[in-house]
């Protein structure tokens, strides 16, 4: 248990009762290992995905994220333990626009410690050079930047906190094939240096090569293969 | 860090919050200014009249004898007997008394035959005293008959001077066709700006009074020299002349209703000039109302009571504060119109924010799920929502009490010499921060409707 950083067991979730959508018997992750999720657009991806960070709270059985049982968190610890435990990349608008590159990072750091931290920009700045990104986006209004630039900045974002897992959610769709390449090699070799598990959702399979663990949403969503 | 995220995106947002900005700003103007303007009324209107425990006149209700007592507003029709005066003024719990005879105007403004005592007594906003700017009071004896003491406005308006000659006109308005020509008055005194009517009054002797209503073949005889000081020479033989006069200014309906008192004054005069005969002291035969200052407040309701129930002539006795409330009542309501009116603008500029808020929602929607994915609380976007709403009121409301203050500072001088009207600035009491802490409810109340439709959207990813 202790080197599985996500273990989902019985889990299955309903927007309305009485119509579940997703029901897993079991799944898990290892600590520092990365799966490529991919599927067909409504097999429960994102509902999947939303459990996974807590925005969304289980019908029924239990997600651990490090020992950690997510499923009997009171809806503000879950808030919390997002902030602190779960990095998330999503597709796009993953950055709040009218602040600075420095302040979406630094209000990522407050909403995991509840204080300002004085290291967070010194952090921010190193993890933005493993991002190849210049020392001075950091200053930049985080709507000025290239879709690129944010997706990456996104990485740092998700990555400040260290935390245990990294949910990524078509981070690169946005973006053309040579800087999806790019954008894949720097999020891999970010995401090793914290040793956080990544669990990456696509339906680009060519990306598949990247991770460790490639699987189907279909196979482990019982009520998705059934649909 | 809710605060930097709070300003940073009302900034992003820098013209809609403007608009919404100055819209406010207008309505908490409005909305200050109207309190203010009211509250400086309201206080220059009980200003009028301090330290007087009783006016009395005859019969009438008490606004009317407030009114033409105080205001010299439209003339009290029925006047009451000297006699009555007298009786009154001697009772034991009476200090002072201020006899008052209203009737006559010069260019529009009321005349006041009244005696010294009113120099010495009357009291105006906070006990303060009438004081001269120019001159004196009336002087004693029969040679001094026809001075006169004007307001400051008087002066101001009509350039009066000391020793300036005025001829008064019978009647009320600026229009009179009947005008004391005989008896012109001299001005011995100019007093200090009160910010009360008494700004606009001219004053003039009681016996004065009687002098210029009298043929003028009488008023040869109020030259002989007077045996008392305080009060002034009187032939007793003016008081069939002042009956005669008084019909005329009654008109033919109020003769008719006034008969039977009349008769009644006849009767009582009768016995007066009987009196006055006796004691060979000339006296004014009626007044239209007089003051009263008693020993004890404590004794106001008593005393009150026992006029209105005279036995000798049907009097009233009122209360000058009770009677300015219920004279404020009336008037007040055009405030509170004006009240009413820029609470709705206010109401129609925070609903302007609100929409504001609410329409930029939907582009915030990403915006709000990245604090969400970040591991913001539902509740930090409910208070982001709310904190924008707050800060652009309370920027409005700040600005709007500083654009208040300054105009009002800078305009004072202006308004007092162009309008007489005496605005403080002390627009910083507990009343304005009062408007203020309810501007800021309204904006807490009227905003949860985009805060909790954040809140809501924001729980459900």
């Amino acid at each position: 248990m202790s080197q599985c950083a996500v273990n989902v067991e019985n889990l299955s979730f309903a927007y309305t009762p009485g119509k579940a959508v997703l029901n897993i018997k079991s799944w898990r992750l290892k600590t520092a290992e990365s799966v490529f999720l991919f599927g067909p657009s409504g097999c429960g991806k994102s509902t999947f995905l939303n459990l996974l960070s807590g925005l969304l709270p289980v019908s029924s059985g239990q997600i651990h994220i490090n020992d950690t049982n997510l499923s009997a968190l009171a809806p503000s610890k879950r808030d919390a333990f997002r902030a602190k435990s779960i990095g998330v990349v999503l597709q796009q608008f993953n950055l709040v626009p009218y602040l600075s590159v420095l302040d979406n990072i630094r209000l990522a750091s407050y909403f995991s410690s509840g204080s300002k931290d004085g290291k967070v920009e010194q952090r921010a700045g190193e993890l933005l050079h493993e991002l190849n990104l210049p020392n001075d986006v950091l200053f930049s209004q985080a709507s000025e930047l290239s879709v690129g630039q944010q997706q990456r900045v996104a990485i740092a974002r998700a990555l400040i906190n260290q935390p245990a897992v990294i949910i990524a959610d078509e981070p690169s769709s946005a973006l053309d094939a040579d800087a999806t390449d790019a954008f894949m090699q720097l999020l891999k070799s970010a995401v090793k240096k914290t040793s956080a598990s990544l669990i990456f959702v696509s339906h680009d399979q060519s990306l598949s090569k990247h991770f460790d663990r490639v699987e189907s949403l279909m196979d482990i969503n019982h009520l998705g293969r059934e649909s | 860090m809710i605060l930097s995220v709070a300003k940073r995106s009302l900034l992003d947002r820098k013209y809609s919050v403007l608009l919404t900005f100055i819209a406010l700003f207008v309505s908490v103007c409005l909305l200050i200014s109207i309190e203010h303007v009211r509250k400086e009324a309201k206080q220059s209107f009980y200003r009028t009249v301090s330290g007087v425990d009783l006016i009395v006149g005859a019969r009438t209700g008490q606004i009317n004898l407030l009114l033409s007592s105080v205001f010299r507003i439209g003339a009290n029709a029925n006047a009451l007997s000297w006699e009555s005066y007298q009786r009154i003024s001697q009772h034991p719990l009476v200090e002072w008394s201020i006899p008052l005879s209203l009737g006559d105007s010069h260019k529009g403004y009321a005349v006041i035959g009244t005696t010294n005592d009113y120099f010495e007594h009357y009291r105006y906003g906070d006990k303060r005293e009438l004081s001269f700017d120019e001159g004196n009071r009336f002087g004693y004896g029969a040679t001094n008959i026809f001075d006169m003491v004007i307001g400051a406005d008087i002066a101001k308006q009509l350039n009066y001077n000391l020793g300036d000659q005025v001829v008064i006109s019978h009647g009320v308005g600026e229009v009179s066709f009947s005008h004391h020509g005989e008896h012109p008055f001299t001005i011995v005194g100019i007093l200090a700006a009160t910010g009360t009517p008494v700004d606009q009054a001219i004053h003039i002797k009681l016996s004065a009074v009687e002098a210029v209503h009298s043929k003028p073949s009488h008023t040869s005889a109020l030259s002989r020299p007077s045996a008392t000081k305080s009060n002034e020479e009187h032939k007793a033989e003016l008081h069939e002349h002042e009956h005669k006069h008084e019909h005329e200014q009654h008109g033919p309906e109020h003769e008719r209703h006034e008969h039977k008192q009349h008769e009644h004054e006849h009767a009582q005069h009768e016995s007066h000039a009987h009196d006055e005969h006796a004691h060979s002291e000339p006296e004014p035969s009626q007044i239209s109302a007089f003051m009263l200052g008693l020993q004890s407040r404590i004794a106001v309701l008593q005393l009150q009571r026992q006029i209105n129930q005279d036995k000798q002539e049907a009097l009233s006795a009122i209360i000058p504060g009770v009677a300015l409330a219920e004279l404020w009542r009336l008037v007040g309501a055009v405030e509170s119109v004006l009240r009413l009116i820029s609470s709705a603008v206010l109401v129609a500029s925070l609903l302007g924010l609100t929409t504001m808020l609410l329409s930029s929602l939907r582009e915030r929607k990403p915006e709000l799920a990245v604090l969400r994915v970040m591991g913001a609380r539902p509740s930090f976007i409910f208070w982001l929502i709310q904190l924008e709403a707050m800060s652009i009121a309370l920027c409005a409301s700040v600005s709007a009490l500083f654009f208040v203050f300054m105009a009002i500072f800078l305009s004072s001088d202006w308004m007092l010499t162009n309008y007489g009207i005496s605005l403080g600035a002390s627009i910083f009491t507990v009343h304005t921060l009062l408007v203020v802490a309810l501007v800021m409810c309204a904006t807490f109340i009227i905003a949860l409707a985009p805060s909790i439709s954040a809140y809501r959207r924001s729980r459900l990813v």
